[in-house]
């Protein structure tokens, strides 16, 4: 479990995906703007037909990975290889990529029809299979009634239909989208992000995504790879980032969490005022040396008991798990501070020893939940809930 | 409701009240008395007069030659301007910041400097053709040519249509040219299907105005060309100070407005257009010149731009510090200093230089205040373009200064009488120095967000309150520029005040004339160079102060 963090990036990049030569093979790329690494070394590859979402900060260098790929920047080292073949060296116009930029970049001199007309032109495409692919794209995103029309005269949903056709039309080999859907509003967005998973699946196209959304990310992407000042932290599918966060920004950028700590010593490990917990009943915990950990708890395994219910009072119970031998889970006492509601998911914050944790209820839970607001309430975590993450 | 648009209106109206008592008084009513001149014969009025300048074959072939020398200094203009303008948007190179702000120097250097310049450098003894003479065994003949005409509207205009050419090229989004490299297109490509119909716009106006400009041309024509070359502009002069007459001169001066009206109609079509499609969601980063072999060209490009520019201003300078003797002097500005009154000269060469500051500091205080509230009350009370009163507000350019300043000393001695002797020529200068503060400011107003007046007076700002804690350093960059783009028009506007002031008024530009009619060379060089640094000066002193606001600021007026 415990890797070092770029290490996580680059076996992914020794694994072909199922077709056998990566799609998209990005291997420990470099690139500087003066003092700053934007890109420090990156390896990836992703496979044919495969959606992989970069995801990061603003400022931590993905946008600049994507152009990288594009050829828009030339890396200081590294390689780019696009089905097997090394493109590093080739101007944009050689790579057969497509890009879909943030603000669309539609040409304002061009009508709809002009703009995803434009690849196949400059591919010395004949006129006859231009017209036809065009109605073909703008027929597949919906807008063929709006091919005359100006972009300036499009909605932006409509602008970024447009400029998915056109980046789609001369068939491009890889398809490069640098915040697709972040110039839209929230409702429109999700319609077309499944617009756009649904499409990239269809044609197979092996795809990279740049967004600072994660849950965007997590909803589209075959595989995500975070990135964090320059580096990637943790490549894998989204469930693999949220059950098994590899390093403390990704367990803090990907989803919700708790963050305890804890110190190994022998055969137990011991959290504190939360208890100890036996080294072996948690997952990833043996091979660890004795020494400070810190630990992941998302919200949806922590298990809250209400008072009056079967168990003992919780202060006694704490106690015993503070002092007595290794017990079966972690338990704290806890203050219900405020319930969020959420539909089919609440979310409920506490106070646990005077720092703020949050808890995850379901159903008839979150009713009971409510009524305990500003009540004290016994809080368990199974050990095998706990995730162990490096040492910050 | 109807009490707040009654209170809306009349701000309109009050901003708008400078302008025109301005431009009616000070503009429009000389030179249309002036104009009608033309039209008046023993029974009354007619166009009979304008008529027949349009069957005239002189008339006619004056004409052409005018339009002729203007298209083909309009086109050297761009041919000059469109790779600077390029260089200053896209590329960085050693000396760029002082070279994007002493761009506009050329532009408002009297003709007489310019003139002055192009002798001492191109000459048959000059140093171009001593140069010339020693690298390839030959010297070419440049004044009293055509080609001196051209050249030396191109030095003028050339910044003219880089300023223009760089504007739109920053405005053009890169994403726009990446997005077609990565759909195929090559680099030739690109500048041909994107980047070429974004600064399109901005170079055409470029070349529109500098077309209107070289029509208009005057000073240039008569000490450059030589007796060989004659334009309308020079012909009206002639016409009004040698033939003495008015009414010829009149219905050929109405003739050249109309001409030049209908261009700068043009002229405001044009600007209207499709550059803001283009607008830029990213800043463009400026490229190095580099040492690769690539890059030669630009270098050789730099190399040329400066000898054209900077060799003419230099060419002065040095001059100025020759000894006839042999060796370097500075006598020629001891002489400035000391010299007394003059037969020739008129006012003593110090009090020329104290006029000079003085009238342009008044000429670009009027102008700002009455350009700046028209702009404001166009741009933020009637919110959309006004065609009809845009191309009013641009006349000045487009009306021969002769003319104009006939009108003008007529009005003078007339209806004006009331305006005292030491506000007349600053006047003056504001009226020609008001499109240009129109042109400088009215961009910049429109880039700060009119949502942010909203907010300020949501937050219990007053109207003058949201205008000066919000809009007035938001906006100040581009009153400065207007400032001082106004402030180096006075200063070396020559025609008009020379046909206006009095022996006491004496500027600089009118002084190196008087110099040059005396035959001093070194003293009118001399005088030349003050009057190039304080040109230069203002338009550096600008560029500081707005560099200093915009990193007071930090940024925050280019947020919106």
């Amino acid at each position: 479990m415990h890797r070092e963090p770029p290490a996580g990036a680059a076996p992914a990049a020794k694994e072909p995906g199922p077709g056998g030569l990566p799609g998209l093979a990005l291997i420990d790329l470099h690139k500087r703007f003066g003092p700053v690494a934007a890109v420090d070394g990156v390896s990836l590859a992703v496979a044919e037909g495969e959606l992989v979402a970069v995801v990061g900060p603003s400022g931590c260098g993905k946008t600049t990975l994507l152009r990288l790929v594009a050829g828009l920047e030339q890396p200081d080292t590294g390689r780019v290889l696009i089905q097997g073949r090394d493109v590093t060296d080739l101007p944009p116009e050689r790579r057969d990529v497509g890009f879909v930029f943030q603000q669309f970049a539609l040409f304002p001199n061009m009508s709809v029809a002009g703009n995803v007309e434009y690849g196949l032109k400059r591919r010395g495409i004949p006129r006859a299979e231009r017209t036809r692919r065009v109605q073909e794209m703008l027929a597949m995103v919906g807008l063929a009634e709006l091919a005359h029309r100006r972009p300036d005269q499009l909605s932006a949903g409509q602008q970024q239909r447009v400029a998915l056709a056109r980046a789609l039309a001369p068939r491009p080999r890889t398809l490069l989208l640098d915040e697709p859907l972040s110039a839209l509003d929230a409702a429109i967005r999700v319609r077309l992000r499944e617009e756009l998973r649904e499409t990239q699946r269809r044609l197979g196209i092996t795809t990279l995504l740049v967004t600072h959304d994660q849950e965007e990310a997590l909803a589209i992407a075959d595989r995500v790879a975070v990135m964090h000042a320059g580096r990637l932290e943790q490549v894998g599918t989204p469930w693999e980032l949220y059950d098994r966060p590899q390093t403390r920004f990704v367990a803090g950028f990907i989803g919700r969490g708790n963050f305890v700590d804890g110190r190994v010593a022998g055969d137990v490990i011991d959290f504190g005022p939360l208890g100890r917990v036996p080294k072996a009943a948690v997952p990833g915990a043996g091979p660890l040396p004795d020494g400070p950990v810190q630990a992941l708890v998302r919200p949806e395994a922590v298990v809250l008991q209400w008072p009056g219910a079967p168990a003992a009072g919780a202060a006694r119970e704490e106690a015993a798990a503070a002092q007595g031998p290794a017990g079966s889970a972690l338990v704290a006492a806890a203050v219900i501070v405020d319930v969020i509601f959420g539909g089919e998911r609440s979310l409920v914050q506490l106070a646990v020893h005077g720092r703020p944790w949050i808890a995850a209820v379901f159903g008839a839970a979150v009713h009971a939940a409510v009524r305990h607001v500003g009540r004290p309430v016994t809080l368990r975590v199974p050990p095998a809930a706990l995730r162990l993450l490096p040492p910050a | 409701m109807g009490s707040a648009q009654r209170r809306r209106r009349r701000r309109a109206l009050l901003l708008l009240l400078p302008a025109a008592a301005l431009l009616t008084f000070v503009f429009y009513l000389p030179v249309g008395t002036a104009l009608l001149a033309g039209f008046r014969d023993e029974a009354g009025y007619s166009p009979a007069r304008f008529v027949a300048l349009l069957t005239d074959p002189y008339i006619l072939g004056l004409l052409r030659f005018t339009a002729w020398q203007a298209f083909l200094s309009a086109a050297l203009s761009v041919a000059i301007g469109v790779p600077l303008g390029y260089l200053l948007a896209n590329r960085s190179f050693p000396g760029k910041s002082l070279a994007a702000s002493l761009v506009m120097v050329p532009f408002v250097m009297p003709a007489i400097t310019v003139a002055l310049g192009f002798l001492i450098m191109y000459g048959v003894n000059g140093w171009f053709n001593e140069v010339l003479a020693g690298l390839f065994g030959f010297k070419v003949r440049v004044l009293h040519t055509l080609w001196a005409i051209v050249l030396a509207h191109a030095f003028y205009n050339g910044p003219l249509v880089a300023r223009m050419t760089q504007g739109a090229w920053e405005r053009l989004d890169p994403a726009l040219e990446e997005s077609a490299r990565t759909l195929g297109a090559g680099p030739f490509a690109v500048f041909r299907d994107v980047t070429l119909p974004a600064v399109m716009p901005g170079i055409l106006s470029g070349a529109v105005l500098a077309f209107i400009y070289c029509f208009m041309s005057f000073p240039i024509v008569l000490s450059l060309g030589g007796a060989r070359y004659s334009t309308l502009e020079v012909e009206i002069f002639t016409l009004m100070r040698v033939l003495l007459d008015y009414e010829m001169a009149a219905a050929l001066a109405a003739l050249q407005a109309c001409v030049s009206l209908l261009f700068a109609y043009i002229f405001l079509r044009l600007e209207g257009r499709a550059p803001y499609l283009f607008a830029s969601a990213r800043a463009r980063r400026a490229r190095p010149v580099g040492g690769r072999i690539r890059d030669a060209w630009l270098w050789a490009l730099l190399a040329a731009l400066t000898v054209f520019f900077v060799g003419p201003m230099a060419s002065i300078v040095a001059h100025s510090l020759t000894d006839p003797a042999g060796g370097v002097t500075a006598g020629a500005y001891a002489r400035l200093m000391t010299a007394g009154h003059d037969f020739h000269l008129g006012a003593p060469p110090v009090r020329s230089i104290q006029n000079s500051l003085r009238f342009a500091a008044l000429a670009a205080a009027i102008a700002l205040v009455s350009g700046a509230s028209f702009v404001y009350a166009t741009v933020r009370f009637v919110g959309r373009r006004l065609p009809f009163l845009e191309t009013l507000s641009l006349a000045p350019i487009a009306v021969s200064s002769v003319a104009l300043a006939y009108g003008l000393s007529v009005a003078f001695r007339g209806p004006l009488q009331v305006v005292p002797q030491d506000w007349r020529i600053p006047l003056v200068h504001a009226v020609l120095a008001f499109p240009f503060v129109v042109r400088a400011f009215r961009p910049v107003l429109q880039g700060v967000d009119a949502r942010l007046v909203e907010a300020a007076r949501l937050l219990g700002a007053g109207r003058w309150r949201a205008f000066v804690d919000v809009e007035l350093p938001m906006a100040a960059t581009g009153l400065l520029v207007a400032f001082a783009l106004s402030f180096g028009l006075s200063v070396s506007e020559t025609t008009a005040t020379l046909m206006l002031a009095r022996p006491d008024q004496v500027t600089m530009p009118v002084s190196v004339y008087r110099f040059l009619a005396a035959r001093d060379f070194r003293s009118a060089s001399a005088m030349a160079v003050l009057l190039m640094a304080v040109t230069g000066g203002v338009f550096w002193l600008a560029e500081m102060l707005a560099a200093w606001l915009r990193r007071r600021q930090g940024g925050t007026a280019h947020a919106s």
